[in-house]
């Protein structure tokens, strides 16, 4: 049966050639959360965490009972490595690595120890398309501890096939740094990808097609090495391929006119001058056009639209324009300067014949004809190292993967009299959610000063409401305001903890569609991790090293801006008590340093020539001593990743240390914290606080929210 | 000050004279790295285009130079590159297996400065780390590169960690007082990066006996504070390139106030909005220059911020730079200062420069010669070239070109550029102590940038911008930009803008725009706008 539907698939796909969205049947909201929430737990028993030595980690998949394992290349680097992976039931077993294919970015690697092992069946045929849903998971920023790999969900926006790097599958499912080597599964549970590398955009994530490694299976297992270890070399021809196959295509076309001067005396010629030959010779012209009109418009003059030429023969000089006209209209949109001119024109359909009103009385009716758009290369090819984006694979627009998403959004529940925004003048700071007639839970932090509340005011559809303080809690960043001027419709809340994997949503406008709850319900450290280290590093880190030729307790080095750099320690201060207790060695200082952890303030006492100073630093997670951006970096601190989050949009101010959280992949702005979140059953489950990471955002649970009520009402 | 240009049309490009104030740190840079660029010598091997920095030591005339891996294994000779251009063949006198330097001897009557060695502190310090440029031009001198770096306590070699990275292995290294003090490792990515080995005086005398008159210096380092942090210019925001989902954004600066923003036109895409402080603006392209690759776009906007340029005649190699990568909503709560690295200004290049390794622009022989005293020796043969289909080879003497001897690299460029592709030439070859004579069609030669080829040896710690040249005049310097940094202010810690920021290449090098290559481009892109 199933091997029927397999076929027919293929088949299907072979018919429809280069379109992009054939017919297909939408899923309902309901049937995608069942697909979903049952498929879960068996993709996580697969994932796997691995360890590469000092070398940072990754992610990576079981796809056979006896612990055959797909990852990416970047994680695994070469053949014949002993590594140390990691299940989700937290044993930690033996492996060694097998091929690599640094080409594609994709490797095996084989479990040691242990087994059977739970596994998924992977792909070997492209059997996916734009618009497909699937679920991605790994161990974003590192193994955590107590954490399984979160999922999350999104939709393919390119259907590559060839690799991580120049054909890709691009998705919105949201994967950053230690995601790398975990698969992309689609609704039937087969790995279809490996997450490879990302993009700035949160909505650019990229994996490298199953297809690409089956075919070079064979080798893989016998462990050959595709590329060299130092991938780098790898992609430093990436940036030069534009220019490579720019100029190619050139001298292609240059070849074609043996009399060309450029042929007979060539010389350096920057890309925009091979592209602007190349446009001339009306080479590709399938290539997309922009619309000509054959006028020049001056800057100089700041307020007027002023024509200082006239091309000959062109479809202004048709319409009877002449230099000196002042553009004062462009169809219905009045022109003031050069500026608003070029702004109204780029709206303009392409191919419509458009309307020009000169000096406020003429009126010339102009027919564009189309030149090609300029575009240098191919795309412009910004993102972090190692990882690349391209959207070569595909000219394909976006817009219908969109167009499911939305479908789904509209059969939710409209729920648009339980959540609440609210406003300082015209801006919109924060949302609240009714949890009472006239009462709303809101992110306490973003009210600013709370002795000035009437400089806010709420807004629930055309209602307006001024509002004021019942209660507060900082550990959970929330505040009970009163409202009112408006009758609101209290959430009603599901308490119970949902499945893994439970579809959310939150309904205020412009948010972009539904997310998924990728972890069960925990703390949110205050640090942003707590990493599966080996017991050393669950250490606090304070930054001192005494000499390694001596025995005593003088600091020889302190590292900058660690916490002891902070609090003031300096070289060749000794140090005499530890917490009130006087220590005499070494040893002393270890056993007394070793419990504590992150974030613990110790005091210690220091003889600094002839004075006793006693310095308080606060421990913290020991950095990664390079602040790399590989996916495959391990133990990340929030610094690093928040701030590669960073790089696709913005995040919560306070958006850690909570101590209850629901987390979940959907995007939100941080103005839309204070919002709630249904399931698709329109029940609250939790209220949004922050937008932490790009991979990750946090509401407090119902389950929280409603013991909090109850401390709060009373 | 200078008063504002009478000129209104051009009445945002004033200059703004700069007193360089400037921090201690910054003074002492700037006069150690002219002492530096003095010091350090640029060696390379014959038949590779890469060169690398080395330090002359004792008095006996000893060169210390990382080692350089020889085209196919041979003992091809180390070259001294000279800032006119000639190459000279040094002798090796020591080349350790397990060492990533060798000893080799400065020839007679080269007259440079000696370095003087001395240990490592053992805490946190600021080292000047040597960088050559890419594809380095004819009487370009070394780039210096200021580091803060901390010792790797985890480590008994006395390491410390460097977060630039990326310096060839063997790379010597200097302490605030221009003493030679640490050589650059292998990356190990143990340590997380790349680390530095402080000198180990003896081992290294243990090593090369013959430093043995080496001065050790025991000057004191000096301390200086913190340095003052820079902040984002308010004249600069986001281009996002919208309606795809997998673009990049990049920098657009004001320059005038009623909303036109330069950028840089080849990471444009074909849609995009302008984000500033928080804000969305739609946003179009009005035109775009060729040679500078910087393009002009307009949003609707009253009383925006815009820079006032400063004089880079006033920058001195060494000067501080800074940088902010926006972020987000580029707002200024959201912008991210650049890696803990001191960035310094560079220098100046040319509009075409020539760079050492040049040959010729127009027609090519298919070979790579060298040349040694008088004489062309063919260093390899191209691989895409007709010249593979003869039965040339490396180490054959070009003596003469249809008849006319060639003396110089001069001379071969300007014999070739007279010529056109598809000529016919006569070679006269020396091989051995035979006189053979070939003839070869002439190909176009491969006409790449000279920043492409880039020779990363490690993972970049920055994506570099897929059209980095041929530019007009630039200026090169040292922040860690990557590719969506460019259209950005280039700026020193006090906020003055120097230029605009148009090409990352490395993680120690990036290339800017002049303020007068601006005003001239924004002239030409001002009175060229069709639609």
């Amino acid at each position: 049966m199933i091997t029927t539907r397999w076929i027919f698939l293929l088949f299907s796909t072979l018919l429809l050639s280069a379109e992009p969205l054939p017919e297909k049947t939408e899923l309902t909201a309901e049937e995608l959360h069942k697909k979903v929430t049952s498929l879960v737990p068996d993709l996580v028993d697969a994932t796997i965490g691995i360890f590469m030595g000092g070398a940072g980690s990754g992610s990576g998949v079981i796809v056979s009972p006896d612990g055959l394992c797909i990852s990416a290349a970047h994680v695994t680097s070469s053949p014949g490595n002993k590594v140390t992976v990691l299940l989700s039931d937290g044993r930690e077993l033996e492996a060694l690595t097998l091929g690599v294919d640094h080409g594609t970015d994709g490797s095996l690697l084989q479990i040691t120890e242990g087994g059977p092992f739970p596994y998924r069946p992977y792909i070997r045929e492209k059997n996916y398309q734009i618009g497909d849903w699937v679920i991605v998971t790994g161990h974003p920023g590192g193994p955590v501890v107590n954490r399984p790999p979160p999922v999350r969900l999104g939709q393919i926006s390119a259907a590559g096939q060839e690799s991580g790097f120049k054909d890709p599958i691009v998705t919105d499912a949201i994967v950053i740094s230690g995601d790398s080597g975990g698969p992309l599964f689609n609704l039937k549970g087969e790995v279809i990808g490996i997450n490879s590398n990302i993009g700035m955009p949160w909505r650019a994530n990229q994996h490298v097609p199953l297809p690409s490694i089956v075919a070079k299976w064979d080798d893989l297992l016998a462990s050959k090495n595709f590329g060299t270890e130092d991938n780098a070399l790898q992609t430093a021809h990436l940036y030069d391929d534009p220019y490579r196959q720019l100029r190619e295509t050139f001298l292609q076309h240059l070849a074609e006119r043996p009399e060309h001067p450029l042929a007979r005396r060539p010389r350096l010629l920057s890309p925009h001058e091979m592209q602007a030959y190349l446009d001339d010779w009306k080479v590709d012209p399938g290539k997309k056009q922009r619309p000509y009109l054959g006028i020049r418009l001056s800057l100089m003059n700041r307020e007027i639209a002023l024509i200082s030429e006239v091309a000959q023969n062109s479809p202004a000089a048709k319409a009877g324009l002449k230099p000196g006209h002042i553009i004062t209209a462009l169809n219905e949109t009045p022109i003031s300067s050069t500026q608003s001119f070029a702004l109204a024109f780029s709206n303009h359909p392409k191919e419509d014949s458009l309307t020009l009103k000169i000096n406020g009385t003429q009126t010339f009716k102009i027919e564009p004809t189309s030149i090609p758009r300029r575009q240098l290369f191919p795309m412009p090819m910004a993102g972090l190292i190692n990882m690349r984006i391209n959207d070569s694979a595909t000219g394909q627009t976006p817009d219908s993967v969109n167009i499911s998403r939305k479908t789904l959004i509209e059969t939710g529940p409209k729920l648009n009299e339980s959540w609440v925004t609210i406003y300082r003048g015209e801006e919109l700071i924060i949302h609240g959610t009714a949890v009472a007639n006239n009462e709303i839970l809101t992110k306490l932090s973003e009210l600013g000063d709370l002795s000035d509340l009437s400089s806010l005011s709420v807004k629930s559809g055309e209602k307006e409401s001024s509002l004021s303080l019942l209660a507060k809690d900082h550990e959970y960043d929330l505040a009970l305001l009163k409202v009112s001027d408006i009758e609101l419709t209290p959430v009603s809340f599901r308490l119970r903890e949902p499945r893994v994997g439970t579809l959310v949503f939150t309904p205020t406008s412009g948010t972009p569609v539904l997310g998924c709850m990728t972890q069960p319900f925990r703390e949110s450290p205050k640090s942003g991790y707590e990493h599966a280290q080996t017991p050393e590093s669950t250490t606090g880190w304070l930054g001192i090293s005494f000499s390694p030729s001596d025995t005593d307790l003088i600091i020889a080095a302190v590292e900058i801006g660690s916490p002891a750099d902070r609090a003031g320690f300096l070289e060749g201060d000794h140090i005499i008590q530890f917490a009130g207790h006087e220590i005499e060695t070494r040893d002393d200082f270890a056993k007394k340093i070793t419990p504590r952890a992150p974030g613990e303030k110790i005091t210690l006492l220091v003889q600094r020539n002839t004075e006793e100073i006693k310095l308080s630093p606060i421990l913290e997670q020991r950095p990664p001593a390079l602040q790399g951006v590989y996916l495959q970096q391990s133990a990340m601190t929030d610094k690093a990743l928040s701030s590669l989050s960073q790089k696709g949009g913005p995040l919560s101010k306070r958006r850690l240390g909570f101590p209850f959280a629901f987390y979940h992949d959907q995007i939100i702005t941080p103005q839309q914290a204070g919002s709630p979140l249904f399931d698709l059953k329109g029940r609250c489950i939790g209220i949004n606080i922050a937008r932490s990471y790009r991979h990750r955002s946090l509401a407090i649970p119902a389950k929280a929210i409603d013991q909090l009520l109850w401390k709060l009402q009373n | 000050m200078i008063l504002l240009s009478s000129f209104k049309k051009l009445a945002f490009f004033t200059f703004l004279t700069v007193s360089a104030i400037g921090t201690p740190l910054e003074q002492h840079t700037i006069t150690l790295t002219k002492q530096l660029q003095d010091q350090i010598l640029m060696v390379g091997r014959l038949g590779l285009t890469q060169i690398l920095p080395a330090v002359s030591l004792g008095s006996e005339g000893h060169i210390l130079s990382p080692k350089i891996e020889s085209i196919d294994g041979s003992d091809t000779p180390y070259l001294l590159y000279r800032r006119n251009g000639s190459r000279e063949i040094l002798e090796t006198i020591k080349d350790l297996e397990k060492r990533s330097s060798v000893l080799l001897k400065l020839p007679e009557g080269v007259e440079v400065t000696r370095s003087t060695i001395a240990p490592a502190p053992k805490s946190n310090t600021w080292f000047y780390l040597p960088v050559v440029a890419p594809s380095p031009t004819i009487g370009e001198k070394v780039s210096i590169v200021l580091s803060r770096s901390h010792p790797l306590s985890s480590s008994p070699e006395n390491l410390f960690a460097v977060k630039q990275g990326l310096l060839p292995v063997g790379t010597p290294i200097f302490n605030l007082e221009g003493a030679l003090t640490g050589v650059s490792m292998k990356l190990r990515k143990k340590d997380g990066g790349q680390s530095i080995r402080a000198l180990d005086i003896s081992r290294l005398l243990e090593d090369f006996p013959e430093l043995e008159g080496v001065t050790i210096s025991d000057k004191k380092i000096p301390k200086f504070g913190e340095l003052p942090k820079g902040k984002q210019h308010p004249a600069t925001g986001l281009i996002i390139n919208e309606g795809r989902p997998l673009t990049n954004s990049i920098v657009g600066t004001i320059i005038r106030s009623d909303g036109l923003i330069l950028t840089k036109a080849s990471d444009l895409g074909p849609d995009f909005l302008f984000r500033f402080q928080g804000q969305d603006f739609p946003a179009a392209l009005l035109a775009t220059d060729q040679e500078t690759d910087l393009a002009l776009i307009a949003i609707s906007a009253q009383n925006l911020p815009t820079v006032s340029w400063s004089d880079p005649e006033t920058l001195k190699a060494g000067s501080f730079l800074y940088h902010h990568t926006l972020l987000g909503d580029a707002s200024a709560e959201n912008s991210e200062a650049a890696l803990d690295v001191t960035s310094t200004f560079s220098h100046q290049l040319p509009a075409h420069p020539v760079s050492q390794h040049d040959s010729s622009q127009t027609t090519s022989l298919g070979l790579i010669p060298e040349q040694l005293e008088s004489d062309f020796v063919i260093a390899a043969i191209r691989p895409d070239s007709p010249a593979t289909e003869s039965d040339l080879k490396a180490g054959d003497r070009l003596k003469k070109i249809d008849n006319q001897t060639i003396r110089s690299r001069y001379e071969l460029t300007l014999l070739l550029t007279q010529k056109e592709v598809g000529d016919v030439v006569e070679l006269s070859i020396q091989r051995g102590e035979e006189h053979l004579t070939r003839k070869l069609t002439l190909s176009p030669p491969p006409l790449l940038p000279k920043t492409t080829g880039l020779h990363f040896q490690h993972p970049q710690l920055i994506m570099p911008s897929v059209y980095r040249g041929p530019f007009p005049e630039t200026l090169a310097h040292s922040l860690p930009l990557s590719a969506w940094d460019c259209g950005s202010p280039l700026l020193d810690p006090e906020g003055h803008v120097y230029g605009i920021n148009i090409a990352a290449i490395t993680p120690t090098r990036a290339l800017a725009l002049p303020p007068s290559v601006i005003k001239a481009a924004v002239t030409r892109m001002m009175t060229s706008l069709s639609f």
